[in-house]
């Protein structure tokens, strides 16, 4: 009878979490439909690199906060779900920003390199973080690694902490803002003063971050309520710089 | 000598001249053709007999003094000549006034054989700057444009000449030359108003800055806060004043006042572009709202756009649309589709005004990888827009070209109004130094529009300006230029046609004048020679025979 009556509340309270869920992302969808006149825009969406190699999906969270993070702070339009696209197939080029993340080796397959380069070219910005945080890990040197040979030896630079992306909506004066995970013990136990980045035709296309904003960003926006800073404000920059440059 | 052997020494001759008679008679008394009379003795051709026809086999075009004897030799003998070599380009002409850094287009036509293909060549002075290939229709004609954007003010000139692809590179055609005075303007500048920020203001402005414009945009981000302090402001006169063209993009907010200080900023010589669901607004005169929004494949679109645009590629891209509705008198299409139109272009007093259905023209650059037609689209629809003639007086030299001698016009086009005043006066400044004031007439049937001659004394550049202010027009001067050229051939057609001959094309000609030649007459319709050359023969042989049959042989 207990474990009835257990699993009773469990049930009830999963039911009252997944209405408060749809409550919040109609919310999220609602701030970004009301929020001006650019009700008939296609919404951004936030699309997630999936590549054959490493785990690609290790930061299952990130979307969901940055697309909140988007809603609460701006008024662009903003769909309430990110998807998921391969970075073999053509459909990555509907959508001119990516999120790439992992902790495993990454070897980029010839397609994949391809579509990299095609898209970065062609004006797309692909975000890659290292969920390691780790300059000695083998996602940041492999990664680093497969940027530096499909965009050239070299492509892959410093930014200078004065960059345009620091004050693309909030203003970072330090450059990137620390997280709470680069000095966690894990890693490389850094903080790392730069990101890094690839430019064509001197803009940024592709912005490089061992500072592990992945698991910075991995936490339900709920919680968001418990953090005196709102860690994800450089996301909304990431994604205010890439749709504006 | 005995008399039958005098006899018969008198009969041989006789019988020889006999046979040179025919031969004789043909050289002196059979009409011979004229070919090529201007190279030749042309006394001979206007005095005495007159030839039975004229042949011109030579390519180039004909002088004038070979044109006065051709009309005079025409009047006496049907002249045959052969048309200019296989393929010519016979005109080309530049987007009037254009501005220096900013595209024009050198739009030409091409003449030859029918349904084929030819390559036209661009060249400046540096050389050949870009080429095209040409399908000649069955009457063997032919058209297109360049795109050119000039890198420097003043007065520039480009040939169009056309090469036969089998004939090698010294087979070409004659070209043809077009000029224009450039405008001191730099690279546009432009105002974008793009709403929030989306993948089409950034692709837009993207294209833009990549081919060099200046672009401010104007994007909100929400809770009061836009990504650029300078380009967040109003629309107001004050703030149009520095910029060549405004793009309202899809979505974006335009307050009744805005919308009004840009239709006033078009009218004084502005720019403006509406896109998508801002296509419509009224004050621009454009197109009436569409039946909403849809989704358009390139593949659907037909462009019919002025040389001096450039069209979206027909590939495997759809992208969001808000169709035009009925254009509104003055508005022409440029694209459209079964949806709806999807671009309107118009001319809006003295500025131009343009409305683009499509929201989504980053699918072309990001989906389809036409990355440089994408820019070239924006660029050469910001140029247009931005291209119209900011100053109320415009000069127009309709004809940039021609012969010293020959008497060239001016226009003057006056949009003050009425109570602007008179014209302030309009120099000829010469080649080599010197200058003259022209007297401009006022067009009974349009008072906008004033006139003015000249008549160039050398070769050389003209340049024409109101006085105190910089040149804003030219002409240039120089012998044998592509329009008279175009003059020549068209007055030998004329004298080959009213002389009862023709132009033909060379192989044309060669047969024909085979044919007249043989169906020439022989020589003198009197006795036949052969006939003369029978009866000797016929003489001599009764007298052998009288010789042998009375045994004296």
């Amino acid at each position: 009878m207990r474990g009835i009556v257990e699993r009773r509340r469990l049930g009830s309270e999963m039911k009252n979490h997944r209405m408060r869920r749809w409550i919040q992302i109609a919310c999220v969808f609602a701030i970004a439909m009301t929020s001006g006149a650019a009700w008939r825009m296609d919404p951004f969406v936030f699309a997630t690199g999936r590549y054959e190699s490493g785990d690609w999906d290790s930061a299952p969270l990130v979307p969901t906060n940055i697309i909140h993070a988007l809603a609460q702070y701006t008024g662009i339009p903003v769909a309430a779900q990110g998807v998921t696209v391969d970075l073999a197939s053509p459909e990555l080029f509907k959508f001119p920003f990516i999120f790439l993340t992992g902790h495993l080796p990454v070897r980029f397959s010839r397609q994949e390199s391809d579509n990299l380069r095609a898209y970065v070219q062609r004006g797309g910005f692909v975000f890659i973080d290292d969920h390691n945080h780790d300059i000695d890990g083998a996602f940041h040197k492999t990664a680093t690694s497969e940027i530096n040979r499909i965009f050239g030896p070299g492509s892959l630079k410093p930014m200078p902490n004065e960059h345009e992306i620091f004050r693309s909506f909030f203003v970072f004066e330090k450059g990137p803002p620390t997280t709470s995970h680069e000095l966690n013990g894990w890693g490389d136990n850094l903080v790392h003063e730069n990101l890094f980045g690839v430019e064509v035709n001197g803009r940024l296309g592709l912005l490089y971050s061992n500072k592990d904003y992945a698991s910075e960003w991995g936490y339900h926006y709920q919680n968001k309520r418990f953090v005196s800073i709102d860690n994800t404000r450089f996301g909304v920059n990431v994604i205010v710089y890439a749709l504006t440059r | 000598m005995s008399l039958p052997g005098a006899l018969r020494a008198f009969v041989l001759a006789l019988l020889v001249a006999a046979l040179a008679l025919p031969l004789w008679r043909e050289r002196d008394a059979v009409p011979r053709p004229a070919t090529n009379p201007a190279r030749g003795d042309a006394a001979a051709l206007l005095a005495g007999s007159a030839p039975p026809f004229v042949v011109r086999d030579e390519g180039g075009a004909p002088t004038a003094a070979e044109l006065e004897l051709l009309a005079a030799a025409g009047e006496r003998a049907p002249v045959y000549a052969a048309l200019p070599e296989r393929v010519r380009v016979v005109e080309a002409s530049v987007t009037p006034d254009p501005r220096a850094g900013r595209a024009a287009a050198v739009s030409f036509r091409v003449r030859g054989a029918g349904a084929d293909s030819v390559l036209v060549v661009l060249g400046q002075r540096a050389g050949a700057v870009d080429s095209t290939w040409v399908r000649l229709d069955d009457r063997g004609e032919g058209a297109g444009a360049f795109r050119v954007r000039p890198a420097t003010a003043g007065w520039l000139e480009w040939s169009v000449a056309a090469r036969w692809p089998s004939a090698g590179a010294g087979a070409g055609g004659r070209g043809a030359a077009a000029g224009a005075w450039v405008d001191s303007a730099g690279p546009p500048r432009v105002l974008v108003r793009a709403g929030f920020p989306g993948w089409e203001s950034k692709f837009v402005v993207r294209a833009l800055e990549e081919s060099g414009a200046r672009v401010v945009t104007s994007l909100s981000l929400g809770r009061g806060l836009a990504v650029d302090a300078g380009g967040g402001g109003a629309i107001i006169p004050a703030r149009l004043a520095a910029f060549d063209a405004a793009i309202v993009l899809d979505g974006a907010p335009l307050a009744d006042a805005e919308r009004a200080a840009l239709a006033d900023w078009a009218s004084r010589g502005g720019g403006v572009l509406l896109v998508g669901d801002r296509a419509a607004f009224g004050g621009f005169g454009l197109a009436r709202a569409g039946g909403g929004g849809a989704v358009v494949s390139a593949q659907a679109i037909r462009w019919s756009l002025p040389p001096e645009l450039a069209p979206l590629t027909a590939d495997r891209v759809s992208g969001a649309a808000v169709p035009l509705g009925a254009t509104v008198a003055g508005t022409s299409l440029g694209a459209a589709t079964s949806q709806g139109g999807v671009l309107a272009l118009r001319p809006l007093g003295r500025g131009r005004a343009a409305a683009l259905a499509l929201s989504e023209t980053w699918r072309w650059r990001m989906e389809a990888g036409r990355v440089a037609e994408h820019r070239e689209f924006w660029r050469a629809l910001v140029d247009w827009l931005a291209a119209a003639p900011r100053s109320p007086l415009a000069i127009d030299v309709p004809r940039p070209f021609g012969a010293p001698g020959e008497r060239a016009e001016v226009r003057v086009y006056d949009s003050r109004g009425a109570e602007a005043g008179a014209v302030p006066p309009l120099v000829l400044a010469r080649p080599g130094g010197g200058a003259d004031t022209l007297a401009l007439v006022r067009d009974p049937a349009s008072p906008t529009l004033l006139r003015a001659w000249f008549v160039p004394r050398r070769d050389g550049v003209h340049t024409l300006a109101f006085v105190g202010r910089p040149p804003e027009a030219a002409f240039s001067a120089a012998p044998g230029d592509s329009a008279a050229h175009a003059d020549a051939w068209a007055r030998l057609a004329t004298i080959a046609a009213t002389s009862g001959g023709a132009m033909l094309p060379r192989d044309s000609l060669r047969a024909t004048v085979d044919r007249l030649s043989a169906g020439l007459p022989g020589g003198s319709r009197g006795v036949s020679p052969w006939l003369i050359f029978a009866l000797l023969l016929a003489a001599a042989g009764a007298e052998w025979t009288i010789r042998r049959l009375g045994g004296r042989g």
